[in-house]
């Protein structure tokens, strides 16, 4: 297990409000892998993806990008590509308008156009369309046109599947083999299950002891 | 810097063993200096030539308007320290400061008000400290507020510890303007609560006062900890064994 | 990424907010006016009456219009998920916070401002006073945004929500009121307003230095 690139989780505790949600837990991510953080809901994976992504300070246990402590990691933010399950989308704004805010304000560089990156999820036919007459399912491909848009070695995504219909989650499916095949590190929060060409490695949430 | 992680369980646990230590010297260190300063003070002192009695309670007043604002810069400290540290002690002295300034505040414009009434014959005046005072009550009010909104008591802190490094930059704009405002307003120059020059016979009752009140400050501070201390370690193997030893 | 660019996307996101959904945009406009319009209702038609607290009433209406439109500033974006993806991204959120007291300036503040000559002449304002009242608010306002876009994003998404906000700005928001409003009360007796400018003109300075950072603390405590 190369220690030296890719992410490395050690240790790693939270408690949030009355419960320690997950303790001495531990895991490697190094590059083109893929890592399925498995739990129920309410099992702790959205906060377990938030402390990753640096939202929320541990209370215990370290967290290594690339050998480096993540909160030294100064360029951490731009390699990574992070998909809530709130999706970050204005109901007033297209998703073209949407897009390009975040683009703009984001660190991550951009390598594709908007309007590509919206056609490679399938999404280019209601790219104009407010938000807001969106279906859910629509509303999620424009959210995972980010990982398109954006040039980011580090994927993580919380319930990326959601709303999706058969072929859309093939399609998003390939998309994450591709990032894989190419060296990328995806981490995904789902408490379905999912198909990859790549061996997944499973890190359980609710068998963590407290 | 890294001393959160430090021992952390050990650190909080050696405060609340600290805080039971150290709890009942305080408390007898503050009944012995109020007793000393409120019989120097309501009965030793000299009678002001111009108020008479009832100048006293100025030995609470000004005593407990001091502490108002004393305890506002330990919590906005504390609060610094906790964002920028991220230390769950220093979250914890903010937090519990908040109550008690807002009582000492409380106090200081109850007894403004009391102080006032044989004076100029009325519970209220727009008098420039006073004011401050009451504008001083209504932020605290407010970092108390922010520390119940959230759901997450670290979180709750570090919200009232902004909203008090706000309002630390404030306070002084704040007492400027409501100085201001109240000279405009009143037209005369007299400010009712001008210090006097206190003679020495007065002045060492205050200041006995205002030892006391820093002494029970600090008592009170130290029990509030315990129990914020107790809530922050609720997981914790020497919180358990605590309340087993107590048969909660 | 210049800063001017990510601000003016900032400004420019919440005007097509605004033009999107122009009802909502209206809303404290028509707060402002109604306050006003309390007071006559209040306090009777005597023309000598209302002329003396005519900027007081509008100042005051305008602090509560300011301190109530400040909730909507981050809860649609907090509601959505839209904070977290700029946090996470890395997005520069003192520059954030800054366009966003830009924008809820120029879509509450300065029309409040136009819309306080008319109102403030209705409460038999002296017109010569019209220009310090102007000046004052325009100054004041600048300064509410700031320090409220801060407060905004500290209690955004909490529960007692637009109250909460109101109660914790409104304490920080008297040293403006205070020279806001005895600036004109000074105009009218013929004094010079040229300090109470000055100060407020410095109040915006250390609100334009000060608050950015203020807004990002909260924002990251909101998001965490």
């Amino acid at each position: 297990m190369n220690h030296d690139s890719g992410l490395a989780v050690r240790g790693l505790r939270v408690e949030r409000g009355e419960r320690v949600l997950f303790d001495a837990l531990s895991f490697d991510a190094p590059p083109a892998s893929l890592v399925h953080l498995q739990g129920a809901n309410g099992s702790g994976k959205t906060t377990l993806l938030k402390t990753l992504a640096g939202l929320v300070t541990p209370d215990a246990g370290e967290i290594h990008w690339r050998g480096e402590r993540l909160t030294r990691a100064a360029d951490f933010r731009a390699m990574l590509n992070y998909i809530g399950h709130q999706g970050g989308l204005n109901a007033e704004l297209d998703a073209i308008e949407n897009l390009d805010f975040i683009a703009t304000l984001c660190a991550a560089p951009r390598r594709a156009t908007i309007v590509a990156a919206l056609k490679a999820l399938d999404a280019a036919a209601f790219a104009e369309r407010p938000v807001r007459y969106l279906s859910a399912g629509q509303r999620q491909r424009v959210t995972l046109a980010r990982l398109i848009l954006f040039e980011a070695p580090l994927w993580m995504l919380d319930e990326p599947f959601t709303a999706l219909d058969h072929a859309s989650r093939a399609l998003v499916e390939s998309i994450i083999d591709a990032h894989v095949d190419s060296g990328g590190t995806v981490l995904i929060a789902t408490h379905q299950a999912f198909a990859s060409r790549h061996a997944i490695r499973v890190v359980p949430l609710s068998d963590t002891p407290p | 810097m890294n001393f959160a992680f430090l021992h952390k369980y050990a650190a909080l646990m050696h405060c609340y063993r600290l805080s039971r230590a150290l709890t009942p010297w305080l408390a007898g260190a503050s009944v012995l200096l109020f007793a000393w300063g409120l019989v120097g003070g309501l009965l030793l002192a000299p009678a002001d030539y111009q108020q008479g009695d009832s100048f006293r309670i100025m030995y609470v007043h000004v005593p407990a308007a001091w502490m108002s604002m004393f305890v506002y810069m330990a919590m906005a400290v504390a609060g610094g320290v906790a964002l920028i540290w991220k230390l769950k002690i220093a979250e914890i002295v903010s937090r519990a400061c908040a109550p008690l300034g807002a009582s000492f505040t409380f106090l200081a414009l109850v007894t403004g008000s009391i102080w006032g009434k044989p004076m100029w014959g009325t519970w209220w005046v727009w008098d420039a400290r006073l004011t401050s005072e009451l504008i001083l009550l209504f932020l605290y009010l407010g970092v108390i507020a922010l520390h119940g909104a959230l759901d997450d008591r670290r979180a709750g802190a570090r919200a009232g510890a902004v909203l008090a490094l706000i309002g630390v930059v404030n306070i002084p704009i704040i007492h400027y303007s409501v100085e201001w405002w109240s000279t405009l307003h009143q037209g005369s120059t007299v400010t009712k609560f001008a210090k006097p020059s206190i003679h020495i016979d007065m002045l060492i009752p205050l200041l006995v006062m205002i030892s006391a009140f820093q002494c029970y400050f600090a008592w009170t501070l130290l029990v509030r900890m315990r129990s914020e201390i107790l809530a922050y370690d609720r997981n914790a193997s020497w919180v358990r064994e605590l309340s087993r030893e107590h048969g909660a | 990424m210049k800063p001017f660019t990510i601000i003016a996307a900032v400004v420019r996101r919440e005007m097509l907010r605004a033009v999107r959904n122009q009802a909502e945009a209206l809303y404290p406009l028509l707060f402002f006016a109604l306050c006003v319009l309390m007071f006559p209702f209040a306090l009777g038609t005597d023309s000598a009456l209302l002329s003396r607290v005519a900027a007081g009433v509008v100042w005051v209406a305008a602090l509560l219009a300011s301190a109530l439109s400040l909730e909507s500033l981050f809860r649609a974006d907090y509601a959505d998920g839209t904070l977290e993806v700029l946090v996470v991204g890395g997005a520069s959120l003192p520059l954030l916070g800054l366009g966003k007291a830009v924008a809820h300036w120029l879509l509450s503040g300065l029309p409040v401002l136009l819309l306080s000559i008319p109102l403030g002449l209705s409460l038999e304002l002296q017109p010569a006073l019209l220009g310090t009242l102007l000046a004052t608010l325009a100054l004041g306002g600048v300064c509410m945004s700031l320090i409220g876009a801060a407060i905004s994003a500290l209690t955004v998404g909490l529960r007692g929500g637009g109250l909460l906000l109101a109660m914790l700005i409104l304490p920080l928001y008297i040293p403006v009121l205070i020279f806001g409003a005895s600036a004109t009360a000074n105009a009218a007796l013929g004094l010079p307003v040229a300090g109470e400018l000055y100060f407020l003109a410095g109040l915006v300075v250390l609100a334009l230095t000060l608050t950015p950072w203020a807004t990002a603390a909260a924002l990251r405590i909101r998001m965490s």
